[in-house]
C-alpha cells in the first residue's frame, strides 16, 4: 500500500464520519469518570457553586488524601486503605487459585472424552447461568457449619468456588481448540496428566491465563455482595468500605471526598488492565482463532 | 528390537466399527507399513498400539508382553505424528530433551544424546529455535528428532511425510530408510501413498475398512495381490481389470465373448467354471501380442492417447468398454495407431472371484 493511498482512505468522508463516531463513544462513556475526576480536585464550595463539568480552579488532591486515611465510616476514620489492603489479600489468593483449578478442570474435561465429561461440562455451565444470590442461603449455612462464614479463608474460598464454572467453560474451550495430538506427543514422552498439563499445556496458555486472570481479578475486586456477607468486619474489602464511607450520615456530605474514594477503589482494576493489555488483546484473539 | 503382536483388535466408535479384528505380527527389526485409503483405520490401529486410544477387543503384545491395558509410557516406543505435535513453547533443544527431563535421565547424557540425534538429522544449527521458526521440513526432523532420541526399540510414524513436498518426500524416504538400516528398531509406518510403502517397507499391511487384506513383502503385494481390493488400491497406473466369466477349459470369458487362456496361470485351487471373475493384469505386463491367434474370440484394443513419460509412453486403450493401459517404448518402438490383439503371460496376471473380491 502506498502513502498516497493511506492518505486518501483518510480522508475518506465515510472514514472521517467512523472517527467522528467512536470519538462521541468514547466521550459518552468516558463522561461519569471525567465527572468523578474532577469533582474529586474541588472544595466542596466550589462543587455547590459550579457546574458539575467546570473544571476545577485550583485542583488539590486534599481530599484524596482524606478519602484514602481519614475519612470516617460509622465509627471508624481511618479512610479506606484498610480496604484495599483487605481487597489485595482476598483477590489475590482468590484470583490465583480460581484460575489455576480453571485451567486444570479445563484441560482434564478437555480430555476427557466420554459422555459423562459433557454431562459435568453442562452441569457447569448451569451453575453459570444460576444468579448466584440465589445459592446465598445454602451458602451460608454450609459456611457457617464448616466455621467458614466471616473469616479470611472464608470469602476467599467462595470466590474461588463461584469463579471455577467461568474459569473451567473459559478453559475447556480453549484446550479443547488445541490439537489432540499435543497431549499424545507428551504421553508418549513419558509425561504423565500433571506434568503434560504443568509443562506443555500451561507455558501454551500464557495469554490465556492472563485474560482469565483479569476477568476473574476485576470480578473479584469489584464484588461487593459476596464481601459484605462472608467476609466479617476486619476482612471488610475496599467496595464494602467505600459503601460505608459514602452511606455514612453523620455531619455533611462530602462528595469530592466520596469521588475520591471511589477513584482509589477502581485504580487498582484499571492498573491491572493497563499493565496487562498487550496480552489481554492477544488472549481474546488467540480464543477467537482458537491458538 | 522387540516385536509386536496385534492380537484380533476390534474398536468401534458408537455404533460404527472402524477396526474388525485385526491380526497382524512384526517381528523384530521389521518396518512394517500400513497402507489403506483415508479413514480405513490406520492412525486408530497405530494409536491403540501407542496406548493413547482404548480398544473394544483383542491384545496388544510387545516384546512379548501382554501391553493391551499398558500406559503409553510403560510400552517403550515413540511415535511421530501426521501434525509433528512440536511443543510450541520449547526451543528445539528443550523439544528433543523432553521425554527424558521427564524420565530424570542426567543431564550430561541429555546433553550428549541430544548432540548426536541433531547430527544425525543434521538439525544441530536449529537447535535453539522454537517450531514456529522452523520449516515444515526442519520441523518434520525435529520430529523425527524426537522419536529417535530416546533411542527406545519400536517406532511408530503417523504420515509423517504427507505434509511436505514432493522432492523432500523423496529425499525423506532415503533418509528412513537409512536410519532403520542403522538404527534397526522395530518401525510401523502409517500411510496412504503407495510410492512410501513400496519404498520403505519390508513388509506392507493394505488394511480396508477396517480389516487387512494382505501382509506381504512389496513386491509380492504389487505382483499377487490377494485381494481385487489390494490390486485396485496398489499400483500407478491402475491394475487392467476385466470382468467376465471362467470356462471349463480355464479359459477366461469376457462379456462381449473374447476368451483369454488362463492355463499358465497358478490357481489356489482347482477353479469352478461358472464362476464369475474380474482378471487383472499391470500395465506392465501388456504387450502387443507378438504372435496373434487371429482368432474371432481374441482380445482386441484399439488405442486411444498416448502419455510420454520420459523413456517410455503410457498407451491407453480402450478393451471391451474398459480402459488398459499399457507401456510402450517411446523411441524406435511400434507404437500401434489401429486395433491389435494384446497379450500378456497368464502367469503374470491376477484372477478374482467378482463376489467376494479374493484371489483365486
Ligand atoms: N474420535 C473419533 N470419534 C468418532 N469417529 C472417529 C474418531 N476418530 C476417528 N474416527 C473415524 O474412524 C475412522 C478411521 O479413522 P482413522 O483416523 O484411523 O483413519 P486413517 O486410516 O488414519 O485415515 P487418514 O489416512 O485420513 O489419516 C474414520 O472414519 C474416522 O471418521
Ligand atoms: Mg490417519
Amino acid at each position: 500500500m502506498t502513502r498516497t493511498s493511506d492518505r486518501e482512505r483518510r480522508r475518506d468522508p465515510a472514514r472521517i464520519a467512523l472517527y467522528v463516531f467512536l470519538l462521541a463513544s468514547a466521550a459518552f462513556f468516558l463522561l461519569p469518570v471525567v465527572v468523578v475526576v474532577l469533582n474529586s480536585l474541588k472544595t466542596m464550595d466550589e462543587i455547590r457553586q459550579g457546574s458539575l463539568l467546570a473544571l476545577p480552579a485550583s485542583p488539590t488532591f486534599d481530599f484524596w488524601r482524606i478519602a484514602w486515611s481519614s475519612a470516617c465510616s460509622g465509627i471508624e476514620c481511618r479512610g479506606i486503605s484498610p480496604g484495599l489492603f483487605n481487597s489485595i489479600k482476598i483477590a489475590v489468593p482468590a484470583v490465583f487459585l480460581s484460575v489455576l483449578v480453571g485451567a486444570l478442570n479445563g484441560y482434564a474435561l478437555s480430555q476427557w472424552k466420554r459422555p459423562a465429561a459433557d454431562r459435568i461440562m453442562l452441569a457447569i455451565t448451569f451453575g453459570l447461568f444460576v444468579p448466584y444470590q440465589c445459592m446465598m442461603y445454602p451458602t451460608i449455612v454450609l459456611a457457617r457449619t464448616g466455621g467458614l462464614f466471616g473469616t479470611y479463608p472464608g470469602i476467599v474460598l467462595i470466590h474461588v468456588v463461584y469463579g471455577i464454572p467461568y474459569t473451567t467453560l473459559l478453559f475447556r474451550n480453549f484446550y479443547a481448540g488445541l490439537p489432540d495430538e499435543l497431549t499424545k506427543a507428551a504421553r508418549i514422552e513419558g509425561a504423565s496428566f500433571l506434568q503434560t498439563f504443568g509443562h506443555v499445556m500451561l507455558p501454551l496458555s500464557v495469554n490465556m491465563l492472563v485474560v482469565v486472570g483479569v476477568l476473574q481479578f476485576t470480578g473479584i475486586w469489584n464484588d461487593y455482595f459476596l464481601g459484605f456477607i462472608f467476609a466479617g468486619n476486619e476482612n471488610a474489602p475496599m467496595t464494602v468500605q467505600l459503601n460505608n464511607l459514602v452511606n455514612n450520615t453523620r455531619g455533611e456530605v462530602a462528595i469530592n471526598v466520596n469521588m475520591a474514594a471511589t477513584i482509589l477503589t477502581a485504580l487498582p482494576t484499571l492498573l491491572v488492565y493497563l499493565l496487562s493489555g498487550r496480552y489481554f488483546v492477544r488472549g481474546i484473539a488467540a480464543g477467537a482463532v482458537k491458538g | 528390537m522387540i516385536g509386536v503382536g496385534i492380537r484380533g483388535v476390534t474398536k468401534s466408535y458408537g455404533a460404527l466399527p472402524i477396526l474388525r479384528g485385526i491380526d497382524l505380527t512384526i517381528d523384530p527389526g521389521e518396518f512394517v507399513v500400513l497402507l489403506g485409503p483415508s479413514g480405513c483405520g490406520k492412525s486408530t490401529l497405530l494409536n491403540i498400539v501407542a496406548g493413547l486410544e482404548p480398544l473394544d477387543d483383542g491384545a496388544i503384545e510387545i516384546a512379548g508382553e501382554d501391553m493391551t491395558h499398558a500406559d503409553p509410557s510403560k510400552r517403550h516406543l515413540a511415535m511421530v505424528f501426521q501434525s509433528y505435535a512440536l511443543f510450541p513453547t520449547m526451543s528445539v533443544r528443550q523439544n528433543l530433551g523432553f521425554g527424558m527431563r521427564i524420565n530424570r535421565v542426567p543431564k550430561a547424557e541429555i546433553v550428549r544424546r541430544v548432540q548426536s540425534v541433531a547430527a544425525l538429522l543434521q538439525i544441530e544449527p536449529l537447535l535453539d529455535r522454537k517450531p514456529a521458526q522452523l520449516s515444515g521440513g526442519q520441523r518434520q526432523r525435529v520430529a523425527i528428532g524426537r522419536a529417535l532420541v530416546r533411542s527406545t526399540r519400536l517406532c511408530l510414524f503417523d504420515e509423517p511425510l504427507s505434509n511436505l513436498d514432493a522432492q523432500l518426500r523423496a529425499d525423506m524416504r532415503v533418509e528412513l530408510r537409512r536410519l532403520h538400516a542403522d538404527l534397526g528398531s522395530t518401525m510401523i509406518y502409517v500411510t496412504h501413498d503407495q510410492v512410501e510403502a513400496m519404498t520403505l517397507a519390508s513388509r506392507v499391511a493394505v488394511i480396508n475398512r477396517g480389516k487387512v487384506e494382505q501382509v506381504d513383502t512389496p513386491q509380492k503385494v504389487y505382483d499377487r495381490p490377494a485381494t481385487l481390493f489390494v490390486a485396485r488400491f496398489v499400483g500407478s497406473p491402475a491394475i487392467n481389470l476385466l470382468e467376465g466369466v471362467l470356462m471349463a477349459d480355464r479359459r477366461f470369458r469376457s462379456a462381449t465373448g473374447a476368451t483369454v487362456d488362463l492355463s499358465g496361470y497358478a490357481f489356489a485351487s482347482t477353479p469352478r467354471p461358472g464362476t464369475e471373475v474380474v482378471l487383472g493384469v499391470r500395465p506392465d505386463d501388456v504387450r502387443v501380442a507378438e504372435a496373434p491367434a487371429r482368432r474371432g474370440d481374441a482380445l482386441s484394443a484399439v488405442p486411444a492417447f498416448t502419455e510420454s513419460l520420459g523413456p517410455r509412453s503410457l498407451l491407453w486403450l480402450e478393451l471391451d468398454g474398459q480402459r488398459w493401459s499399457m507401456y510402450v517404448d517411446a523411441k524406435g518402438g511400434a507404437i500401434p495407431t489401429g486395433p491389435f490383439e494384446p497379450g500378456f503371460d497368464a502367469a503374470d496376471a491376477s484372477l478374482f472371484d467378482k463376489t467376494t473380491g479374493v484371489r483365486l
